[in-house]
This record gives C-alpha cells, structure tokens and sequence, in this order.
C-alpha cells in the first residue's frame, strides 16, 4: 500500500515530460530483454531497433538532441540493416 | 541529483547488466553481438544522464542572451562529444564483430560458439 502511494505520489509531482520519460526507460528495458529471449534472429534484430528509437527519445529528454537524431539513423536503420546482412549471409534461426 | 537523472542512471545500470549477461550466457554469436549493442547503449547513456541539469536548456546560444545565463541554464557539452564519438565507434566495432561471424560461419557452418570451440580443440 505504500509503495503504491509513493509511486501516485511520484507520479502526481512530476511534469508531462518526467512521465514520458519514465515510460521510454521501461520500454527500453523491457525491449532490451525481449531481444536477447526471442529465438527468431530478425525478430530480435527488430526488436532492437525499436528499443534504439525509444533511447533516441530518452537522449533528446536528456537535453541532447543532436545525438538523439545520431542515434535515430544509426540505431534504427544502419545497425539493424548490418546486422540483417549478417543473418541473411549465415542462418536465421538459433540452433541448439 | 534529479529523479529523471536518477532514472537515467537505472536504466544504464540495467542496460549494462542486460548486454554483459547476453554477451556471457547465450551461446548464439550474432546474440553476443546484440549484447554488445545494448552495453554499448548503456555507457551511452550513463554518460549523457551526466550532463543533464534539471530544468536546463539545450546549449545552443540563442541571439540576445549574456554568456553568463547561458552558462547558468545550459546543460553540458562535453558529455555530448564523447557520446557523439562513441556511437560511431560502437557501429563500426559491431560491423567488424559481424563480419568476423561470416568468416567463422563459411569455415565451420554454425552459429554455436561452444560448437566452434569444440572444433577448434
């Protein structure tokens, strides 16, 4: 019961961008841990990509939009695209 | 220190936490290399978290502002260079890791590190 209050009461005292950020860090983390659990290797890739897009907000927050714009082309096309290159040249699934 | 730079500083932590346990207990080498990624992201933001100010403005000089308001408000520099530099090095670093694996790949026909390693003894 009290935890719940303090965390109505953290939420209460907050600004609209503090929530925000509080929803992009556990999509980040949440997203960080579905990618390593999937078995499917694209999937995983996607996933990043899209963790990589919630980080990129949680930069510009962090009062540093020039690299939330790096970090939205590098992490949302270029890695995924690297890494899809790599799995299409090996295999897509994980063995065991 | 602020609660969002407190948050912030949570979310490196765990990020760092994620990637190091990807990168040890998964035994698929394209999985390690996601690790890596996300320890990577990880000291990016511990960094950036660092040069946060609550209630700061972006450090760009806007026109009829003093040197002194500017410095009282603005959010720092530095951390943003480092970051800057190390995301370009962290994807230069993944492309090397992953050109690597199709090397590896082409030579043993798995994907499996411990495989690889049973071959390679």
């Amino acid at each position: 019961m009290s935890v719940l209050d303090t965390i109505v009461e953290v939420l209460v005292s907050s600004t609209s961008t503090d929530i925000i950020a509080y929803v992009l860090i556990i999509l980040s983390i949440l997203g960080a841990i579905a990618a390593l659990l999937q078995k499917d290797l694209i999937r995983a890739t996607i996933i990043v990509g899209a963790e990589s897009v919630a980080l990129a907000l949680i930069f510009h927050i962090l009062l540093a939009p020039d690299l939330a714009l790096t970090q939205a082309v590098v992490g949302t096309a270029l890695l995924p695209g690297v890494i899809i290159i790599a799995i299409y040249k090996t295999r897509r699934t994980e063995e065991d | 220190m602020s609660p969002l730079q407190f948050w912030a500083y949570l979310l490196a932590a765990s990020l760092c936490a994620i990637g190091i346990a990807g990168m040890l207990f998964f035994d698929n080498i394209i999985k390690k290399v996601i690790g890596f990624t996300l320890l990577s992201d990880g000291v990016n933001v511990m960094l950036t978290a660092t040069g946060y100010l609550e209630r700061g403005i972006v450090p760009i000089v806007l026109p009829g502002e003093t040197t002194a308001e500017f410095a009282a408000r603005a959010g720092l520099v530095f951390p943003i260079g480092i970051v800057l530099t190390n995301i370009v090095i962290g994807v230069s670093t993944t492309a090397l890791m992953l050109a690597l694996t199709m090397k590896l790949y082409r030579k043993y026909g798995t994907l499996s590190s411990s495989k690889i390693l049973r071959e390679v003894r």
